[in-house]
């Protein structure tokens, strides 16, 4: 029994990915399938998963932002992802171009992103790079920084900047420091998610 | 299960959670255990939630999400398990059983089991009637305010960084003073302002000390304002944070809100991910009855000794006040930045009873707030209160703004630290010492005591040095202004308090120099302009006198106090059809202008109008009860012929200069009707 379970479960992950022949990560907030995440000239990708009511999400906007724009220009592509079950495209169009306005939004409504990257709360990041197959694979998902500690505790900054660190190392061809600490920020709630999360 | 669930709810409805013994007869054998009953969102988490989180978290409110409804709750049932199980929320910081709050938040040990049993239950919604939700207005709670202030501008919020602490100032349109029994504020951006102080300032001190930026901000998170010279201590907690409602003042204590205050309102605010715009509005409702309970805010500190080595993990100070009368502790409020830690208060009494006032294991800016106390500490005389702070300047405190840990002092940058703990006290009434002013002793105390951590602290000093003038020792007064300006010896208000004193005892050649000191240091400061004219005019120096009353005049066209002086100086220099139009100027600013009133007075009884100068006068007494008024009212009375007011009125000059001889002299020859008019009553 626990093998048909663990069966399943592969096969449901792999289902949003094999309905169409190719892979469909999202929707943006005009309706369009966001089938690549790539454009021209991308080498790393980066997901930050957002919610659009998340108290520690929105604070975290000024260094998602700082470093989309740090990077953009080094072969980055950002995403901001919104995981969450009833976000709605209006909502996620007005949330980003408030917080973020040059930032790409992105429905995960299926979970896809959520379960490629594994992150388990906003905000989170994710650095992608391609798997040879024209796929992409987490090589970093965690804390943005370590501004936060847990809920109720935080730093007046950030004394290490993760999310930063794993782009830079990943342009520059070196090892990616594995994530550290645990995520702080509001649990991702997706019907395609596993609620271990 | 379900049936067993009911026979629970039936039994006891707070033993939810455990589990059910059922009844059981003596000789039996056989133990029963029922099925823990099923935590609902409508029948037990609503209530909890309505109770203690709505109030911040409904829509338009300060908590970053609603939890009004249940698919609200669902949403966050994750979040509200962790946060109420670390005891996060709702914020409350002081322990239990170290002081007993109004308005305590701490949750239940029942109430956190409850949250976190239907969160790993499922979130169930449940079945039956749900509790209603309350409702919350944008609206003022207590009706439309009799006046609303707002801030000139709003301030723009920068959408990440460092928490910022900014102090507006709001002056009060009033012409008359008010009394304040209830104040609410509208931070304009619930979710940016984590807390606001509002200060009263009686001199617009900040407003002077920043003519340039006093309406787009001050930068700063703790404030000293100037209460002016007359004794007037801070008697009221005028706090708010994100839950709070209005603030109703205890009956009978409304406190005072004078033409011409500031409020300042100081603000801590948290930047949001987003520009923020902010802009603050406090609404006022008066009461017409002024305030019949007097307390008085009272501070321990010693900021002196905050002297925090990097690294160091438990850096203590402390501190302690000895009560000269009995007082009702009202409130506290513990102060400190990002090192504080654990903060003590507590009270030794006479007896050696030891009671505590607040215990706070582990302090957070983020969540200070006054706490009030849920029935007034009752403390007698010779109690002593004391303090004890300890501070983590270790890289292990995440708080910590320095990063590496520096040494750290005193100071009002958020990188700074304190260490404050206010008091709001009522002195309680002692017919023994009807005679003395227990808040003037509170103050007489506090100041000595700031004296001995720091014999050279210039506030201490100025403040006894005052309330030593308010006791008529001239003396002594000036002994301690002269310490209080050896740290500030350019304080041109020191100077001209020095010149005053010097003034009262007899030296007003000296205090002519004092307050002609002060001018050069500050040609603008109204108080040394004033005193230098008003001791020309007792003294002779008219031309200097008039030249300076009108100086001020051209300056301050509404100081009434200026056309009153300059009416004086020309009524002594005989010109009194001039000096008749710069009272009246003085009266369309101030009606009850004794100066004015008195002046115009004696032109009138110059002129032989006797009649014309009874109303005067008698407007003039209303306002002070003054001797050379009652003497001249007595005049009048007596040369239009009525002994019987004549007579009532010497009484009062008598009464008010007992040991002189004139009125004495006087009101033996006057006889109204042939009565004996007694002087000696």
């Amino acid at each position: 029994m626990p093998r048909w379970i663990l069966l399943f479960a592969v096969m449901l992950a792999a289902l949003p990915c094999q309905s169409q022949g190719r892979p469909e990560y999202g929707v943006r907030t005009d309706g369009q399938r966001v089938t690549s995440l790539e454009g021209p000239g991308t080498k790393v990708v980066a997901l930050f998963f957002v919610a659009s009511d998340c108290p520690i999400s929105n604070r975290s906007f000024p260094e998602m932002k700082r470093l989309r724009e740090e990077f953009s220009s080094l072969g980055v592509r950002f995403w901001f992802v919104y995981p969450n079950e009833g976000e709605r495209p209006e909502q996620v169009r007005v949330h980003q171009s408030t917080y973020d306005a040059g930032g790409e939004a992105l429905l995960d409504v299926t979970g896809a992103l959520v379960r490629i990257a594994g992150a388990r709360v906003t905000p989170e990041v994710s650095v992608l790079l391609p798997d040879g197959n024209s796929r992409w694979r987490p090589v970093y998902t965690g804390r943005i920084d370590d501004r936060y500690v847990r809920i109720g505790q935080e730093r007046p900054r950030a004394k290490a900047h993760f999310a930063e660190r794993a782009l830079a190392s990943v342009l520059q061809g070196r090892r990616v420091e594995a994530a550290t600490g645990v995520p702080v920020g509001c649990g991702i709630m997706n019907p395609g998610v596993s609620p271990r999360r | 299960m379900r049936a067993a669930a009911h026979m629970c709810v039936a039994a006891s409805a707070t033993a939810m959670l455990a589990m059910v013994l059922a009844p059981l007869r003596r000789d039996s054998a056989a133990v029963v255990y029922a099925e823990p009953a099923q935590v609902t969102w409508r029948r037990q988490i609503a209530p909890v939630v309505y109770k203690n989180c709505t109030s911040c978290h409904h829509d338009g409110g300060s908590g970053p999400f609603a939890l009004m409804t249940y698919e609200d709750a669902k949403r966050r049932g994750g979040l509200m398990k962790a946060v109420t199980e670390s005891r996060y929320m709702p914020p409350w910081l002081p322990e239990p059983g170290y002081g007993a709050f109004a308005g305590d938040r701490r949750l239940t040990e029942e109430e956190i089991a409850l949250v976190k049993a239907w969160v790993e239950g499922g979130m169930p919604e449940g079945d039956g009637s749900a509790p209603t939700a309350p409702v919350y207005g944008s609206d003022w709670e207590l009706g439309v305010p009799d006046m609303v202030l707002e801030m000139a501008s709003p301030m723009q919020i920068p959408a990440g960084g460092t928490d910022l602490f900014e102090n507006f100032v709001l002056p009060v349109p009033l012409k008359e003073t008010k009394w304040v029994r209830a104040m609410e504020i509208k931070p304009g951006s619930p979710q940016v302002v984590h807390h606001a102080n509002v200060i009263l300032d009686r001199t617009a001190s900040l407003r002077r000390a920043h003519p340039a930026d006093w309406q787009k901000g001050v930068p700063g998170m703790d404030i000293l304002v100037d209460s002016g010279e007359s004794f007037d201590p801070d008697s009221h907690f005028l706090f708010w944070k994100p839950d709070s409602t209005a603030l109703v003042e205890p009956e009978g204590m409304p406190w005072r809100l004078d033409a011409g205050n500031d409020l300042v309102l100081n603000m801590h605010l948290k930047p949001t991910g987003k520009v923020e715009s902010v802009r603050a509005r406090i609404g006022l409702y008066f009461t017409e009855k002024p305030a019949t309970e007097h307390p008085m805010l009272l501070q321990l500190e010693h900021d002196g000794a905050l002297d925090i080595p990097a690294g160091q993990a438990a850096f203590v100070v402390d501190d302690a006040l000895k009560l000269p009368v009995a007082v009702d502790v009202l409130g506290i409020y513990p102060h400190a930045h990002y090192l504080g830690k654990r903060m003590e208060a507590w009270a030794v009494l006479p007896n050696g009873e030891r009671r505590w006032l607040v215990l706070i294991k582990d302090w957070d800016i983020d969540r200070q707030s006054v706490y009030r106390f849920a029935k007034p500490v009752s403390l007698p005389s010779g109690s002593v209160v004391h303090m004890r702070y300890a501070y983590d300047n270790s890289a292990r405190n995440v708080r910590n703004p320095n990063s590496p840990p520096v040494p750290v002092h005193a100071g009002n940058r958020s990188v700074d630290e304190m260490g404050h703990l206010w008091l709001q006290v009522l002195p309680r009434p002692d017919k023994k010492a009807a005679d003395v002013d227990a808040r003037m002793e509170l103050e007489r105390v506090w100041m000595e005591n700031r004296l001995r951590k720091d014999e050279k602290d210039e506030i201490a000093l100025y403040n006894l040095a005052s309330l030593t003038m308010i006791k008529g020792d001239g003396a002594r007064a000036v002994k301690l202004y002269r310490r209080a300006l050896e740290r500030r010896p350019d304080d041109v208000r020191t100077m001209t308090s020095l010149g005053s004193a010097m003034e009262a005892s007899d030296d007003w050649q000296g205090a002519q120099a004092q307050y002609r000191a002060a001018m050069a240091k500050d040609p603008s400061y109204a108080d040394a302009v004033f005193d230098l004219a008003a001791v020309d005019l007792r003294h002779g120096a008219l031309v200097e006198a008039e030249q300076l009353f009108r100086g001020l005049i051209v300056a301050h066209p509404e100081d009434a106090g200026a056309w009153a002086g300059l009416g004086s100086t020309l009524l002594a220099s005989d010109r009194p059809a001039e000096a008749k139009t710069e009272f009246e100027s003085a009266l369309a600013r101030a009606p009850g202008s004794f100066e004015a009133l008195y002046g115009l007075a004696r032109i009138a009884v110059g002129n032989g109008d006797l009649p014309g100068a009874e109303p005067l006068l008698l407007r003039a007494i209303a306002g002070r009860n003054d001797w050379e008024a009652q003497r001249l009212l007595a005049m009048v009375y007596a040369g239009m012929g009525r002994m019987e007011n004549a007579v009532e009125h010497l009484l009062a000059w008598q009464k008010l200069q007992p040991i002189d001889a004139e009125p004495h002299r006087a009101s033996a020859g006057v006889q109204p009707d042939g009565a004996d008019a007694r002087c000696d009553s």
